[in-house]
């Protein structure tokens, strides 16, 4: 078996291991190779995992079509509607709000394909796989994967860049979001794979967890007797082969179980929900990923919250990230400083951006803070306008990011605000659930039931 | 008592005696829920029971605003407690008349729909251009919080107890939103079930008797486990829950009470914090002086908790569960709703300020016996 590494660090051995470990070579996610037409490759990224990348190692990405409060946006399969028009009036489709009011910073606005620039086919390219060339409305030919086009975001510049769009967990009330695609994880057919902040967890295909011990030996399981009333040995068919970083071993006579890298794997039995971790909290059992996060700069730290485990600023206080995505038809995201501000101005403030400082502090980077990795960074920000400032501007503050996009805490204001590491105030704070427009507090392990098929809070009303 | 009727569990209609019980405790300045007779089907016991363990919990199966709406004999809704009529000025209808779109100006969305967002999130205590109103009349659930009867207080809906406190039902008792059949309240239903979230466990130590007893610990807890509904759709006592002693100590809280007549009455107000999560955020809401009359059935609870709402808490509890989509459809105008939650607020002034920052209400609850397992009681734990 061949595993390849990545310099990471290991994430909470349980609940109780609420500080950061020290960093150390973790394993990255394997996936399954199948044929790419020329030009394309995979990139395995840090928070995502595998995705597809051009020849320049930009990550490609689809647009779903999505059913939104007052119609829908995004697109069908076939059929690229990301064209060359400057939207300049809102649609109307996040209610209650009637079409037609015209967009923010409408002088500078780009068209769809200038953020997300379509990924053209030469005249001769032909489908391979699941990778088709469809044309689209200016009957250019663009490529696409499971039918859907694909796209470029003009904010990776890097290999492993996935800034235009994530599989994290959002909530039901979001726009249409474009999602980053890549090839399938190389699992058995009962396990899949979700993209969570701590890393690419493996759960049953239904959404079950899954575990190792660290007792066990490698393709022995010690787990026997009153351990098995508590923990399920996830079971292999008997012509069960490698896949992968996953092998089956005879666990006894006739019975098979399935073991990652080495490590037989469990089931526990108090996961009652889809989704639920519980088995986590038992010494010496953890999560199964196939691939984890890079930490967070030093000085954050891991908390208990009310949904489950949280980040911290070195006080302990939720740290929130701000998510967007504008109400043109184009649903063009207004999350990063380069877009316009005003959405964020309006929950963080009022529409004032001096009680913004004070109630979504950014959260202020060290002079000399650098990281390693590509999740966390930081970013010089113009406190007054919220957009990002070129270097040597007067007045600027370096902040902390996650993603390219600043991070924040909510002191709030009198009478409302974080003021234990607990609370998550500010979690859902904004429009559509705070979703839409809005602050969502990082959380490394929700304690809420799956829906929709994502772990963490999912799903809308 | 049509408000303690929706709170029901379907199972236990008629789940306890009330008509006895509250004739027992007509002296009790915390009564405040009418009765009506009721086909016993979990009656306290006859004699003192003595639960096992001197302990017995339940898990919440409806926590809702105990809302009153007159009916007449019929059963159908007169709304005398609205005399002008229910609230009309929902968001679209302000929307509509703020930002006319009919004399061909081109309007900006900052100007529009997001000053209209940062309004539902950052709002004032400005004078409301659109007229609020209020619920009036003279009756209301709830509890005689303060021991006083003010002008400003109800009166319960049979007419036995005075100086009822509660300023949320005034405020919001003709928003459509908050009235029987509303989509809100559907809501309410829905999601104290599916979110384990809002899982609310009230467990009652030191009880030597079910039917009487002067001296019991009322804790509440968060239930780490789903609720279990039979084949017919009731909620099922007997179920096992976990208390949540992790992710949910926010929501751990005591209070002293005692047991008259099957009905548990806390004698020691103090500050609860309710978990109330519906779509997908998980927001919290503060009581203050919290007060529990609760019915007690060897299977089944059902009752009133009151207190102080903290408003910020819970307004933003309010519009992060709701968004302006959501409460669009029960024409609830958030900014309004705020204004005139400040404006009623009668407790806990600002100590600066002075203004108050709470205003009384009370929540209609039910639920279903359950045995509540603490951690160093899991399986996980017992090795």
């Amino acid at each position: 078996m061949r595993i390849k590494y990545l310099v990471t660090a290991s994430l909470f051995a349980g609940v109780a291991a609420f500080g950061l470990q020290a960093r150390s070579a973790e394993p990255i996610e394997d996936y399954q190779h199948d044929a790419l037409p020329a030009g394309f490759q995979v990139v395995v990224s840090e928070v995502e995992g595998p995705v597809f990348a051009d020849a320049h190692g930009h990550t490609l990405y689809v647009w779903p079509k999505r059913g939104l409060r007052a119609g829908s946006a995004g697109e069908d399969v076939g059929k690229p509607t990301c064209g060359d028009e400057v939207l300049r009036l809102s649609s109307g489709i996040q209610s209650p709000y009637p079409p037609g009011f015209e967009m923010p910073e409408i002088n500078t606005r780009p068209a769809c394909t200038k953020v997300w620039p379509p990924v053209f086919a030469s005249d001769d390219a032909k489908p391979v796989g699941k990778w088709s060339v469809i044309q689209r409305l200016d009957g250019r030919k663009q490529w696409a994967y499971e039918r859907r086009a694909l796209y470029t975001s003009v904010l990776d510049v890097e290999p492993g860049d996935v800034l235009g769009g994530t599989k994290l967990p959002g909530i039901g009330e979001g726009g249409a979001e474009r999602k980053p695609v890549g090839p399938d994880s190389n699992v058995p057919a009962q396990f899949t794979v979700y993209t969570t902040m701590a890393g690419r967890l493996v759960t049953l295909r239904q959404g079950q967890s899954v575990y190792t011990f660290d007792r066990d030996g490698r393709n022995k399981s010690t787990c026997t007797a009153d351990c098995l009333l508590e923990w399920t040995p996830v079971a292999a068919p008997i012509s069960a082969m490698q896949i992968g970083d996953w092998s089956p071993f005879e666990r006894s006579p006739g019975v098979m179980q399935w073991a990652f890298r080495g490590k037989p794997v469990y089931r526990h039995m108090t996961d009652l929900k889809l989704g639920s971790q519980d088995g986590a909290d038992v010494p010496g059992w953890k999560n199964v990923y196939v691939q984890k996060t890079p930490p967070p700069p030093v000085g954050f730290t891991f908390k208990p919250t009310i949904v489950g485990l949280g980040l911290g600023d070195a006080k302990g206080m939720t740290v929130y990230r701000y998510v967007c995505t504008d109400d043109s038809a184009d649903q063009l995201a207004c999350d990063h400083p380069d877009s316009p501000q005003a959405y964020r101005i309006a929950m963080c403030g009022g529409g004032n951006p001096d009680r913004c400082l004070k109630a979504f502090p950014y959260l202020i980077a060290p002079a000399n803070a650098k990281t390693r990795n590509k999740m966390w960074g930081t970013m010089l920000v113009d406190p007054r306008t919220g957009k990002a400032a070129p270097a040597g501007t007067a007045g600027t503050l370096k902040v902390w990011t996650l993603r390219n996009r600043p991070i924040y805490t909510f002191a709030g204001y009198e009478g409302y605000g974080d003021r234990r590491p607990d609370q998550i105030n500010a979690n859902g704070w904004g429009e559509g659930n705070g979703g839409h427009n809005g602050y969502l507090a990082i959380i490394y392990r929700d304690i809420s039931e799956m829906r929709d098929g994502s772990i963490g809070r999912g799903g809308g009303g | 008592m049509n408000a303690l009727k929706t709170a029901l569990p379907k199972a236990s209609l008629g789940c306890v005696a009330l008509t006895s019980l509250f004739v027992a405790l007509v002296g009790n300045s915390l009564v405040a829920i009418s009765a009506e007779p009721a086909a016993a089907t979990d009656s306290p016991p006859a004699v003192p029971v003595v639960p096992p363990g001197k302990t017995i919990s339940y898990a919440l199966t409806e926590r809702i605003e105990a809302i009153y709406q007159a009916k007449d004999k019929d059963g159908k809704d007169t709304k005398e407690e609205c005399p002008l009529g229910l609230y009309e000025n929902g968001p679209r209808e302000q929307f509509a008349a703020t930002f006319p779109q009919t004399d061909g100006k081109q309007l900006k969305f900052t100007e529009t729909a997001l000053q209209r967002e940062a309004d539902v999130w950052w709002p004032d205590t400005q004078p409301d251009k659109f007229p609020f109103r209020e619920a009036g009349g003279k009756f209301s659930y709830g509890l005689n919080l303060d021991g006083k009867v003010k002008p400003s207080d109800f009166t319960s809906p049979d007419g036995k107890v005075k100086g009822v406190d509660n300023q949320f039902y005034r405020a919001v008792g003709c928003i459509p939103s908050y009235r029987e059949g509303s989509s809100q309240r559907l809501f309410y239903e829905e999601y104290i079930e599916l979110k384990q979230f809002n899982r609310t466990i009230i467990e009652i130590t030191g009880v030597d008797s079910l039917v009487n007893d002067d001296d019991v610990t009322v804790t509440t807890y968060r239930g780490l486990d789903p609720l279990a509904k039979d084949a017919m759709g009731h909620f099922q006592p007997g179920t096992t829950q976990r208390a949540d002693m992790v992710w949910g100590k926010a929501f751990i809280s005591k209070s002293a009470g005692k047991i008259v007549n099957g009905v548990l009455i806390t004698t020691k107000a103090n500050d609860f914090v309710w978990p109330n999560e519906n779509h997908t955020d998980a927001a919290v809401e503060q009581m203050h002086d919290t007060q529990f009359q609760l019915h007690l059935g060897q299977d089944y609870v059902e009752g009133v908790i009151a207190g102080y709402l903290d408003i910020e808490s819970g307004y933003r509890a309010m519009i992060k569960r709701y968004g302006s989509h959501q409460i669009s459809y029960g024409r609830l105008a958030a900014p309004s709703l705020y204004k005139v939650l400040r404006r009623l607020a009668d407790a806990y002034p600002d100590p600066q300020t002075g203004h108050n920052t709470a205003i009384s209400s009370a929540l209609a609850v039910s639920g279903v016996r359950v045995y509540l397992v603490h951690p160093e009681n899991t399986a996980a734990n017992r090795k």
